[in-house]
């Protein structure tokens, strides 16, 4: 009797570990390196704690044209921020996993306006991203479709 | 003679509001000291440092007991970062750095930046967000610390620590 409970305990236990494995393999695959449909920005999407959040590691046009130096987050409505430089600035911030290829509560910041929108992430297939913005309601909306950057696969020397 | 009662149920209602409202704030300045680490190598660019704060509300304010309710608003006053006076690196090796606080129940806020940093030396002041509420963190067991340093040139070392001071000025419900 004993035994059969002990079994079913560990049966139990390695299910479950299982399982928080999978939902972890799940939730990472949103990790990686993401090019929004203008081309103009990649975003580096990585995990912090238990939270999704994605930086610009690239500018296609990494200098201000006014200033001649790195791009600074101008639009910021705290005025005191406004020298953040957009390279590394955090525009997808606080997303968590919640089901069936989704990723939620979280925002994204919009650099070109200073403005910050609840958004949505669905993952259409491994390498397509719907970046849904919104404000208030989900139809009160905008969606992009952000392509994961493949590394170029290296050539075979002859 | 209804009315009157009303009316003066009414008055004495928004009165009480009003007390409640006015409650007595108190400010006090409290400062967290903590030691961000990072593991290498480290690239061209931003890089992330990281440290947990176990928040401690009975030891964070000599002489004030208080609890995560009673706090109002938590501003901050001063944010300054350093490189371990030992460490080979200077701060001649970084463009710019950010401290952002992150955890699980709050969202992810910038709370200094400096850029450039055109200083020589290990120590630097960042420039702290005048706006910037992050009393929500005090609210929770713990928060992470974020330091941002942007690298000028890949770097191959094995790790990097930063010493981070936050000085915060607490608003306390009394």
């Amino acid at each position: 009797m004993n035994k059969s409970l002990f079994g079913i305990l560990i049966i139990a236990i390695s299910a479950f570990t299982f399982s928080s494995f999978t939902d972890d393999a799940e939730a990472d695959r949103l990790i990686g390196i993401w090019e929004p449909s203008h081309g103009k920005a990649k975003i580096k999407i990585e995990k912090i704690g238990s939270k999704y959040y994605g930086k610009i590691v690239w500018l296609r046009e990494p200098t201000d044209p006014e200033t001649g130096a790195p791009k600074v987050d101008k639009n910021n409505p705290d005025e005191s921020m406004r020298s953040t430089p957009l390279r590394g600035y955090r525009i997808l911030k606080d997303f968590e996993y919640t089901d069936k290829d989704e990723w939620s509560e979280g925002t994204i910041y919009d650099p070109e306006n200073g403005s910050t929108y609840n958004c949505i992430i669905k993952m259409s297939d491994e390498n397509t991203l719907d970046i849904r913005g919104y404000i208030g309601i989900q139809t009160l909306g905008r969606t992009d479709v952000w392509k994961r950057l493949k590394m170029p696969s290296k050539k075979k020397k002859k | 003679m209804m009315a009157k009662y009303f009316r003066l149920g009414f008055i004495l209602l928004a009165f009480g509001l009003i007390l409640t409202a006015c409650g007595k704030t108190e400010e006090h300045e409290a400062t967290i000291s903590v030691k961000a680490s990072g593991n290498g190598p480290f690239f061209a660019g931003p890089n992330s440092l990281m440290a947990n704060y176990t928040v401690d509300l009975a030891s964070l304010i000599e002489g004030q007991s208080f609890t995560a309710a009673d706090i109002k608003k938590v501003g901050v006053k001063a944010v300054n970062v350093s490189i371990p006076t030992t460490d080979s690196i200077g701060l001649d090796s970084f463009n710019n750095v950010g401290v952002q606080l992150v955890s699980d129940n709050a969202p992810m806020t910038n709370i200094a930046i400096l850029n450039p940093i055109n200083t020589e030396g290990t120590a630097v002041v960042l420039n702290s967000s005048a706006e910037v509420d992050i009393a929500d963190f005090f609210k929770q067991e713990s928060f992470t610390i974020l330091v941002d340093w942007d690298f000028k040139e890949d770097s191959w070392r094995a790790n990097l620590n930063s010493n981070v001071e936050l000085q915060l000025n607490f608003k306390i419900k009394k």
